[in-house]
């Protein structure tokens, strides 16, 4: 069973340091990945990774809904990557009005947005597939993370191989498995 | 006898209904069933709201763990993040120092001396700076109908920040929001002191007079 945020949150306001590597390792894709959509390379994601997290410990006392953490987390990151952009890179967009485009006089149209909100939500529902694939036991774990997150699908029978068991019962172990991540995600 | 052929007729139809095992919804989700089986299937599901259900929730999950393309943060990046952390001290448990600093006036819109006073006349808030250590004191005293407003912003860090603005005729607080900014509570003329309190540190402003 996984530790809720909220926990980790109030564990942190009292010192423990085994709670923010728990918040920092449960987060980290996410908070990283958002900046990487929105087309920041590899220092300036790490950049914003750092200020989102440096940010959470500052206000950490402040969070008045520890359970809502994760809105706060994505709130943040998604606001400092917007300010980020907005005022390193931003290259305008023009676009022109008027029947011919000839004719059109070019406006300069600041990009604000980003990060579309359907990418967005996207990264939110994997992120909570993620947790939930964290809370099973160990064999589910790692059936589920060879079928679904491997660049390539191992086949049944490597499968077994890996796990030490017949190819016969991977069938219903992955069946037994994603009911658990089901049951997990609706909880 | 209608009413128990009617009763007869539902528990034949409910039997009739045998759901698409859950392994099998998993394998069509997963794309894993033949043709033949996926179109005996569909049959079964054009009809069953539960069935449908089912699979549509497993190919939702199924799509969203396939196209997980989300990035890990750079180990060492991860690391310096957990570095961040110093474990606290619990307040109620060590008494802290607190570092008690006089404000020195470096600005004052109207240059004033600084055994200053504040007049009212004025039409607009005078703006005071103070320098103390590491901070800056941006300090604003406006008259209001007769009263006057005391407010400002500390120029650094100000975590937990307070402001206690006493006199012999009126005391007033203020909490600063996150900027560090704060406005007090209107206070009548009068002689007042200015403590601004945060962290281990406490400011104290020189004694002023705010008068008619």
């Amino acid at each position: 069973m996984t530790v809720s945020d909220e926990k980790l949150v109030l564990a942190c306001r009292k010192g423990d340091e085994a709670a923010w590597e728990a918040l920092v390792n449960r987060y980290q894709r996410l908070i990283y990945t958002i900046p990487r959509r929105a087309g920041l390379d590899e220092d300036q994601s790490s950049e914003i990774f750092q200020d989102v997290f440096a940010t959470l410990l500052r206000k950490l006392d402040e969070i008045e809904q520890p359970e809502r953490l994760h809105a706060w987390i994505v709130t943040t990151a998604r606001r400092l990557t917007w300010r980020f952009i907005k005022n390193e890179k931003s290259p305008a967009k023009t676009v022109s009005y008027g029947q011919d485009e000839d004719e059109g006089e070019a406006v300069q149209v600041p990009d604000d947005a980003p990060l579309p909100d359907e990418v967005l939500l996207k990264l939110e529902e994997q992120q909570k597939v993620r947790r939930a694939v964290a809370a099973l036991d160990e064999r589910c774990r790692k059936l589920i993370q060879m079928l679904f997150y491997q660049p390539v699908s191992p086949s049944y029978t490597e499968i077994a191989a890996a796990l030490g068991t017949t190819e016969g019962s991977i069938g219903p172990t992955r069946s037994r498995c994603l009911q658990k991540m089901l049951r997990l995600m609706e909880s | 006898m209608k009413r128990y052929l009617r009763r007869l007729v539902k528990v034949k139809t409910k039997m009739k209904i045998q759901h698409i095992p859950f392994e099998k919804l998993a394998d069509m989700a997963e794309r894993r069933q033949s043709p033949k089986e996926n179109e005996a299937m569909h049959s079964h599901l054009s009809d069953c709201q539960d069935c449908s259900n089912q699979l549509a929730k497993l190919e939702k999950l199924v799509n969203l763990m396939l196209t997980d393309t989300a990035e890990d943060a750079p180990p060492a990046v991860v690391a310096r993040t957990l570095n961040m952390f110093r474990p606290r001290e619990m307040k109620e448990e060590k008494p802290s120092i607190i570092e008690r600093v006089m404000a020195v006036l470096s600005f004052d819109s109207r240059q004033l001396s600084p055994a200053f006073g504040v007049r009212s006349g004025q039409s607009v808030a005078r703006q005071l700076l103070f320098s103390v250590g590491e901070h800056d004191l941006d300090l604003r005293v406006a008259p209001d109908d007769g009263a006057w407003v005391v407010s400002g912003q500390v120029l650094g860090e100000c975590e937990n920040g307070e402001v206690l603005l006493r006199g012999a005729s009126a005391s007033e607080s203020a909490q600063m929001n996150e900027l560090c900014e704060f406005t007090l509570p209107r206070v009548p003329s009068g002689k007042y002191s200015l403590v601004i309190s945060f962290s281990n540190t406490e400011i104290e402003v020189p004694e002023f007079e705010l008068k008619a």
